[in-house]
């Protein structure tokens, strides 16, 4: 299971990244999370809804209702310019620590070892 | 086959969640298109309608914490806490004379609450802050059936020094005992001469233990040090407050070591200046003087017990030991061991000899603390009572509110807020009033409450704390009353409309104040007449214009003295003797001469011939007190409680008491005479007079009189015409001219018993203004409900009017709706009242009686104060003309 913390930092971009594919709705973005994460993120409505407010109010993304064939209402977020820009950031914060752990873990692992872990 | 009602499933879904505080209008919308989605994707899995909306339904309405921001109620009190502060400001303003009256009351309410808080944290501090005090206990004795809060010296007043420190050294030397220390206190005047300045100083200190004395009682220097004050003997210290005396505000800059303090002839090193001792410490002193005599014929003596030892334990161990610490007092008959007194307990619980200062009284604490608990319970219920009647026009605002989603602790969240919003604003009326009003309250009750205040950070904290814990109690009731209404019955009807008729819970509370006011008026009432009846009580003496002054002088200067003041022509008499109006002192030990039997209970009083006179003391010897000069050089007279018991125990006649032989102190026999005990002559008897306060019954009594006493330390002048400065300046004339004490102390009788009653009368003026604010906060209730509901039956009122009735039957009709209530508040606060001044009451030996017209007269002011509180309410809501407040609607 994905910690907490990291579940926090993740939400933000990863919402931002989903919405750089297209337009979307809670309901899929939660699948689609679901899916690409393999069941490790398993995020909640109770959660997504209001960072996706918080995120809206920030200007990062936009929302629009729809009707849908069934008649009933659905609402559609998109990514904002201040969201792409937003993202570029986040992408080259995350693709650094990812650089960093690559280089730490794919050279030389016995490296990450602890005093105590080595004795 | 059953059909699933997806929009039924629907509504209670939203309605469940908004109960559980999601309220946010586009969350929830978003909320319910994502149920739909799942609920329509567990469709398409071939799951039942009914199952895949339960899934959806878990799914959706899950609680999260993941980010922070999904965290239901705190995102939710942040959301709807500016609305709910609002609506509270908006009522606040809407019923602004009301809640007026709230206001008010509650700043009383927390006012006298946080004084109480004050006054019991003080009295209950006593000697708390000690360090180790838990293990630190004062020695006293029990000596014939008296306890004593001191003991003597081995050889009383002429111990030598090293015998002055047996006791000390005894103790330490006793398995248990970690320390032990000694001093004793003079509280009369003496004149200090330091820094060329001479003033009298009272409280002076003697101590030949310095360092334990510094170390036991942990004082702070300011200036200078213990080890310097214990270096060696002569040393003195000042207090702050006593330095500043002498050196004025720039006590810290003055070079002490080149500076003498002397008394008398003797002189003192000035060693430090010390903080002043804590207003709540079982003793108080202005100079410690460290000398190797300690001039009494006793000490003070403390010890600090080892960790881990019992106070039982250590007492025992030192009387079985004692023999080491005191063989004087080990070896006598009417020693009864040591009495070890934990330091913390002293000022409540001490009833001892000579104790340093008057010790408080638990039962004083008790009734302060009662009675703001009775002005906090006629707050709540004002509260209550006000808050229900004015929220009832509430009732749409509530039904709107359900309708929505609301829940009931939602609602009652509302009220609970608006009424801790106003008793939080009231803190700083309470803290301003507190500010004006600390001093005052020192000065009436002898405290040091401002001081305490000053040095308690978390009080103010606790300020707080009382006003939302007011603020809550205050409004449980109406919160929850209001909020758990059914939404039909809020649109059906109008709450305000039923104010006035039923809601026996108000009815219950008003009988409640009721119960409270009487009682306190009783109260108050009782305590007065009890403490006027003490200070018009026949004490057996002349009390009006007598005083009494030192003389510290032989025969023949007191002659002189008393002959000058004689010349004045206010002076009626000068007598010598002891000053009436005393604390009890110590008793003797007596026996019939020929008989076996041996009493401890009598007390012994010297005078003169004239001062009997003066005092207008009767006796069976009216021709001596007439004329002194034919009177013999001395006899023993005894009073009337031990005549009678005397004559009945050894059935003796009047006339054969008189002549008997009485001997004083049978224990003793002295080794060269081989003479058992004093032995007197009973020369005549005396009514009973007391001496004491009226707490005390009279017991046995020996009077010596003399016609010359040897030598005099106290005058006692009568006087007329002429009031107590102008007798004071006349008499101080002729003191000085005669160059008597240097200290000119005065007393004056009536003020002698005032003080013994110091603690009563302080009582009885904290009640009658705790009574006041008591009555002024159910008045104010009073008028604020009855307005309420007379506005609220304005339309009762009119329609009345129109049908006949005058103003008289409507004044009489709502002041009857109160009389039934006040019945049963009577039939219930006269029994409680009852007992609890019983028990006040049976402290004193000489007391009033619990009349019941007294009662009777507690519940007519209440009558009284309530028909004019209505009555004044009512008839402007009568005088309005009926036509006008029919179309009002």
């Amino acid at each position: 299971m994905t910690p907490k913390v990291l579940v926090a930092a993740s939400t933000k971009p990863l919402v931002l990244s989903i919405l750089t594919h297209g337009k979307n709705y809670g309901y899929r973005i939660i699948q689609e999370i679901e899916i690409l994460s393999a069941g490790e993120l398993a995020w909640t409505d109770a959660m997504l809804y209001p960072v996706l407010k918080r995120m809206e109010k920030e200007g990062l993304i936009s929302s629009h209702w729809v009707k849908t064939e069934s008649g009933r209402k659905r609402k559609y977020y998109e990514i904002t310019d201040l969201g792409r820009e937003k993202l570029a950031e986040e992408r080259r914060q995350w693709l650094n620590v990812n650089r960093i752990f690559a280089r730490l873990w794919g050279t030389d692992a016995a490296s990450f070892l602890t005093p105590n872990d080595a004795s | 086959m059953n059909t699933f009602d997806l929009d039924g499933a629907l509504a209670n879904w939203r309605q469940n969640l908004v109960g559980q505080g999601t309220t946010d209008p586009a969350i929830l919308a978003e909320l319910e298109s994502a149920l739909y989605d799942r609920y329509e994707a567990n469709l398409l899995k071939d799951m039942p309608p009914a199952e895949a909306f339960d899934q959806a339904r878990l799914r959706v309405s899950q609680p999260t914490s993941e980010d922070g921001i999904g965290q239901r109620n705190g995102w939710s009190l942040g959301y709807l806490l500016p609305n709910y502060l609002k609506v509270t400001f908006r009522n606040l303003r809407s019923h602004s004379g009301y809640n007026l009256i709230n206001f008010l009351c509650l700043a009383l309410a927390i006012f006298t609450t946080a004084l109480a808080g004050l006054y019991l944290h003080y009295e209950t501090s006593f000697d708390g802050a000690l360090p180790e005090v838990d293990r630190k206990f004062r020695v006293g004795m029990n000596l014939r059936s008296q306890g004593y809060s001191m003991l003597s010296f081995e050889d009383y007043s002429s111990s030598e020094a090293a015998t002055q420190l047996k006791m000390v050294e005894g103790l330490e030397a006793l398995r248990g005992v970690e320390q032990a220390t000694q001093f004793q206190t003079f509280t009369g005047p003496q004149l200090v001469r330091l820094n060329g300045r001479e003033l009298a100083a009272e409280q002076l200190l003697h101590t030949n233990t310095a360092a334990s004395f510094c170390d036991y009682f942990a004082w702070s220097f300011l200036r200078g040090s213990a080890a310097d004050f214990s270096a060696a003997p002569f040393t003195a210290v000042l207090t702050k407050a006593q330095a500043e005396r002498f050196f004025g505000t720039d006590w810290r800059s003055t070079d002490l070591s080149s500076l003498t303090l002397s008394i008398d002839t003797t002189d003192y090193t000035v060693a430090g200046i010390i903080a002043n001792p804590p207003a709540n410490s079982h003793f108080t002193f202005n100079i410690a003087l460290h000398q190797p005599l300690i001039g009494y014929w006793g000490p003070r003596l403390y010890l600090k017990a080892a960790p881990g030892e019992t106070m039982a334990g250590l007492r025992e161990r030192i009387n079985e030991n004692f023999s080491t610490i005191h063989t004087r007092l080990a070896g006598d008959d009417l020693f009864g061991g040591v009495i070890l007194q934990p330091l913390r307990s002293i000022h409540l619980q001490s009833d001892l000899l000579y104790e340093l200062k008057p010790p408080g009284k638990p039962a004083y604490l008790y009734l302060i603390g009662l009675i703001a608990l009775v002005i906090l319970l006629l707050t709540l219920s004002n509260y209550t009572n006000l808050s229900v009647a004015m929220n009832a026009r509430r009732a749409r605002e509530i039904g709107m509110r359900k309708v929505f989603g609301a829940s009931t602790g939602q609602i009652a969240g509302q009220f609970l807020l608006e009424a801790v919003v106003l008793s939080c604003l009231t803190i700083p009326v309470a803290l301003l009033a507190l500010y004006l009003l600390l001093p005052h309250f020192d000065a009436l009750m002898g405290t040091g409450l401002v001081e305490v205040a000053k040095g308690f950070g978390g009080y103010w904290w606790l300020l707080v704390l009382i006003a939302l814990v007011v603020g809550l109690l205050a409004s449980v009731y109406p919160a929850f009353f209001l909020a758990r209404q059914q939404i039909l019955g809020l649109f059906h009807r109008k709450l305000g409309a039923t104010t006035g008729q039923r809601l026996p819970a108000r009815k219950v509370i008003i009988t409640l104040q009721f119960v409270l006011l009487i009682g306190l008026c009783s109260l108050a009432l009782f305590v007065n007449r009890q403490l006027r009846f003490l200070l018009d009580k026949d004490l057996g003496y002349e009390t009006e214009q007598i005083l009494y002054v030192n003389l510290n002088a032989d025969s023949s200067r007191f002659v002189t003295f008393r002959d000058q003041l004689l010349r004045l022509p206010e002076v009626t008499g000068v007598g010598s003797g002891d000053p009436l109006g005393q604390n009890p002192y110590n008793q003797t030990t007596y026996q019939l001469a020929g008989t076996a039997e041996t009493f401890d209970d009598a007390n012994n009083v010297y005078f003169d011939y004239r001062s009997l006179d003066l005092l207008e003391i009767e006796t069976s010897i009216p021709e001596y007190v007439a004329n002194p000069d034919d009177a013999p050089a001395q006899m023993v007279l005894i009073n009337r409680t031990l005549a009678e018991r005397l004559k009945n125990r050894f059935q003796l006649s009047d006339t054969e008491l008189i002549g008997k032989t009485i001997i004083q102190e049978p224990e003793y026999t002295d080794e060269a005479t081989g003479e058992v005990g004093f032995p007197y002559v009973i020369g005549g008897t005396f009514a009973d007079i007391n001496m004491f306060s009226l707490r005390e019954r009279v017991d046995p009594m020996f009077m010596t009189v003399y016609k010359n006493p040897r030598y005099v330390y106290w005058a006692a002048i009568r006087y007329q015409h002429a009031s107590p400065a102008e007798i004071l300046a006349k008499v101080r004339t002729e003191y000085d001219r005669l160059n008597l004490d240097k200290a000119f102390v005065h007393e004056f009788l009536r003020t002698n018993l005032r003080q013994l009653y110091e603690e009563e009368a302080r009582i009885a003026t904290l009640s009658t203004y705790f009574s006041l604010a008591a009555f002024l906060t159910a008045v104010l209730g009073l008028i604020a409900l009855t307005a309420y509901l007379t506005t609220v039956r304005r339309r009762e009122i009119g329609i009345r009017r129109i049908l006949g009735a005058s103003q008289g039957d409507i004044l009489r009709r709502f002041n009857l709706e109160y009389l039934p209530l006040l019945g049963i508040g009577l039939v219930i606060a006269v029994p409680l009242a009852w007992l609890g001044l019983d028990w006040w009451l049976s402290g004193f030996a000489y007391r009033i009686s619990l009349h019941p017209v007294v009662f009777l007269l507690a519940g007519l002011i209440t009558l009284l104060v309530t028909l004019i509180a209505v009555s004044v309410v009512t008839i402007r809501a009568a005088n309005a003309i009926p036509a006008r407040v029919l179309s009002e609607n």
